[in-house]
């Protein structure tokens, strides 16, 4: 974990007492509806479909047992009971009242915890593998840069009011799992031959209405000009990103229209004014980051660490579980164990208060109290000893909180969809449901193996939809809810490199109604083209094309307009 | 119309007369150079006269207009710009402290504004983590600073 230093916590505090002068003054009228805006955007706040909805940040993924249990106390005190987690890992609060939001932030600034740029058109919160720092095929670890680019883009005093949101990702791992081609900036950390750490810098990534894959402008970037860099991409889009237009202005767009080469060269001669400048790192600070966080305490186990493995073999249902929810750790003896919160009886990202206390518990007791989120919107318990493994099963299980399904079918990502956002075409969250139920069948999900199915409920595609190996997206026709779907989508580099992809539409859009049964001929052409069992979904789809999915998913009385 | 502030001697804010604005402060300075940028403007534009001008307006056309801000920046730390750099159009007195760090020394903000405000807005962060023209080096220079406090969370 992560400890605040002097600087951190002052800063969180007196952004706290800012914020409850600026909601005092649009209280008392001082602030006119259109300069409260983006003030209250800046620090995560909307006014959307019921009530105000607050966004906190949870920096890179980490949260400790103790912040946890604050998140609960608000979901409590102040929500209805239950926070949704986000695939920027993220929690959001639903049902706030305005005039309680600054009380809020004060109890979050306590456990070191803000809503600083979680919303708005400035630099967000980073993002990164949830397995850094315990990943057996991690090259560098990435929370130490990712707290790094976290104190350079808070209240960055230059970069505030970008043309629009701006999204940093970052994964120092050989398999990419923090979509690092699909942000704004994605950077990849790896060694040099002599050891020194340099980042490969991606631009231009994105979703929303124009999905893009993110294009290199610099292949090896020593680490000390990680910061220097990124002002200059920054201020280069600061200055050159399209304004008049907001489905124009991300540096997406910037870079296709500028093209790539003139967008590096005006990059790095930005760069050269600021290269060696006062922005470049040096190994003292990187030290005092790292030693910022709490080294785990792992312990050597005597005992054989793979006793479960025999279970494994006797009882199936912790053997599914073992599989799909149980990660490899770098550390002997250790594991990391995925909480999933996609059951099917709620809506996938959700928590309720009672829950955020009990996982709180058994991080405390099982993971050294800490805890992450996870951009599938699930929790990971980071460091779990396997000799525990058994008994963290049995009381996930009593929580409902031991679904084994972690990159199968019904490990849905959705946005909150229209129950909840006021800009949905769209009902997310009971399409996700139906389809969870018509794959209810543990056995058969198995079968099926590794899929990413990810719904939006508009083309702003919170829930990732470009990126699913299968898409669903909501349209609006005519006041009727209808889904287009892609196919094709991947979201990162693979183990056996398959790489970060925009899925394809595949054909006319599918009536509310027709959406399960349609998914499920999907995954009929899946299972009959497949080779061997281990062929997964995304795998087979590359090798014969889209033409037997689609015979299969249209042929089948599915009304498609 | 709009009331002036400026900084001066790097902390203190003077109200001016309100009238003023427009104009310069006394004939004096009327008939200094000074020009007027919008934020749409490339800050480019003026390079061949900078050493003349005893003043450069940048107009905000919106508060969330940020590209002012670099453009102050690059006047002041590329170019070497010295002289009076005034924020005018759209502008809130929840920004003047992100201005001044990008190098504004001088601020229209909306009639009524009163200098209490001002003074409060300007020095809301006491320390702030990236360099600027203000504080030259970034926070990490200075990590005897930002010694842990004992506490986990
Ligand atoms: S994708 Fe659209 S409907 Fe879903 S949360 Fe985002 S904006 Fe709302």
């Amino acid at each position: 974990m992560y400890r605040y230093t002097k600087i951190d916590q002052a800063t969180i505090d007196t952004r706290v007492r800012q914020f409850r002068d600026q909601t005092s003054r649009y209280l008392a009228g001082e602030l006119s509806e259109e300069q409260f805006r983006p003030l209250r955007l800046q620090n995560g706040l909307y006014i959307q479909r019921h009530a105000p909805m607050l966004r906190v940040a949870i920096p890179y993924g980490l949260l400790s047992a103790r912040q946890l249990r604050a998140l609960a106390e608000i979901a409590q005190t102040h929500d209805r009971g239950y926070g949704h987690f986000t695939t920027r890992q993220n929690i959001q609060f639903n049902w706030l009242q305005l005039t309680q939001v600054p009380d809020i932030l004060e109890k979050l600034a306590k456990v070191q915890l803000h809503a600083i740029q979680t919303s708005g058109n400035c630099i967000r919160n980073t993002t990164t593998d949830h397995f850094a720092g315990i990943a057996p095929d991690e090259n560098v670890n990435a929370l130490v840069w990712c707290e790094l680019i976290r104190q350079w883009s808070t209240l960055h005093p230059e970069f505030a009011h970008l043309p629009r949101k701006f999204k940093i990702a970052v994964s120092g791992a050989q398999v990419d799992r923090a979509a690092t081609y699909l942000h704004d900036i994605g950077l990849i950390a790896t060694t040099a031959r002599d050891g020194d750490v340099g980042f490969r810098v991606i631009v231009g990534g994105g979703m929303g209405r124009t999905p893009r894959i993110g294009q290199v402008i610099r292949e090896f970037l020593p680490w000390q000009h990680l910061l220097s860099y990124l002002e200059a991409i920054l201020r280069v889009y600061n200055l050159k990103g399209r304004r008049d237009n907001k489905y124009k202005a991300r540096i997406k767009i910037l870079l296709q229209e500028e093209g790539l080469e003139p967008f590096k060269k005006a990059v790095e001669e930005e760069w050269q004014h600021l290269q060696d400048g006062v922005n470049t790192l040096t190994r003292k600070k990187i030290n005092a980051i790292t030693k910022q966080f709490t080294e785990p305490k792992y312990c050597k186990f005597e005992t054989k660490d793979d006793f479960y493995k025999t279970l494994q073999k006797y009882d199936k249902r912790f053997g599914q579980w073992v599989k799909r929810n149980v990660h490899p750790h770098r550390v002997n003896g250790y594991v990391a164990v995925t909480l999933s919160l996609k059951a099917t009886d709620r809506a996938p990202g959700d928590v309720t208060a009672d829950q955020m206390q009990a996982i709180a518990r058994i991080a405390e007791r099982y993971s050294q109290e800490e805890i992450r989120v996870t951009h599938e919107q699930n929790l990971l318990l980071p460091h779990v000893p396997k000799k525990h493994l058994e008994t963290v099963w049995l009381e996930l299980i009593e929580l409902g909180l031991a679904t084994a399904n972690v990159g199968l079918i019904t490990n849905i990502i959705a946005c909150p969809g229209g129950d909840f956002c006021s800009l949905a075409n769209a009902k997310s969250l009971p399409l996700a449901k139906a389809i969870q139920n018509k794959f209810d069948d543990l056995d058969y999900q198995h079968d099926i193996g590794e899929i990413d199915l990810n719904i939006s409920g508009c083309i702003n595609s919170c829930g990732h939809h470009h990126v699913g190996h299968i898409g669903i997206l909501g349209v609006d026709k005519q006041g009727e809810e209808w889904y287009q779907i892609t196919l094709g989508g991947n979201q990162g580099t693979n183990a056996n490199g398959i790489n970060a992809a925009v899925g394809k539409i595949i054909g006319p859009s599918v009536k509310q109604a027709d959406v399960p049964h349609f998914i499920e001929r999907l995954i009929e052409a899946y299972l009959d083209h497949r080779e061997g069992q281990h062929e997964r979904f995304i795998e087979t789809l590359q090798r014969v094309g889209v033409e037997p999915f689609k015979e299969y998913a249209y042929a089948y009385a599915v009304q498609a307009d | 119309m709009p009331t002036l502030f400026k900084l001066i001697n790097g902390g203190l804010i003077t109200k001016v007369d309100p009238t003023a604005s427009n104009q310069d402060l006394n004939p004096q300075e009327q008939i200094q150079p000074h020009i007027t940028l919008r934020t749409s403007d490339a800050v480019e534009a003026c390079l061949s006269r900078l050493s003349q001008l005893k003043r450069i307006s940048i107009e905000f056309l919106s508060f969330t207009d940020g590209r002012g801000y670099s453009m102050a920046r690059l006047l002041r730390e590329r170019y070497g710009y010295r002289e009076e750099l005034r924020a005018t159009g759209d502008v809130l007195c929840d920004q003047i402290q992100a201005l001044s760090r990008c190098g504004f020394d001088a601020f229209e903000l909306p009639d009524g504004t009163r200098l209490t405000a001002v003074l409060t807005h300007l020095r809301m962060f006491q320390q702030n983590y990236q360099a600027d023209t203000l504080q030259p080096t970034p926070w990490w220079l200075n990590v005897e600073q930002a010694l842990p406090e004992q506490q986990d969370v």
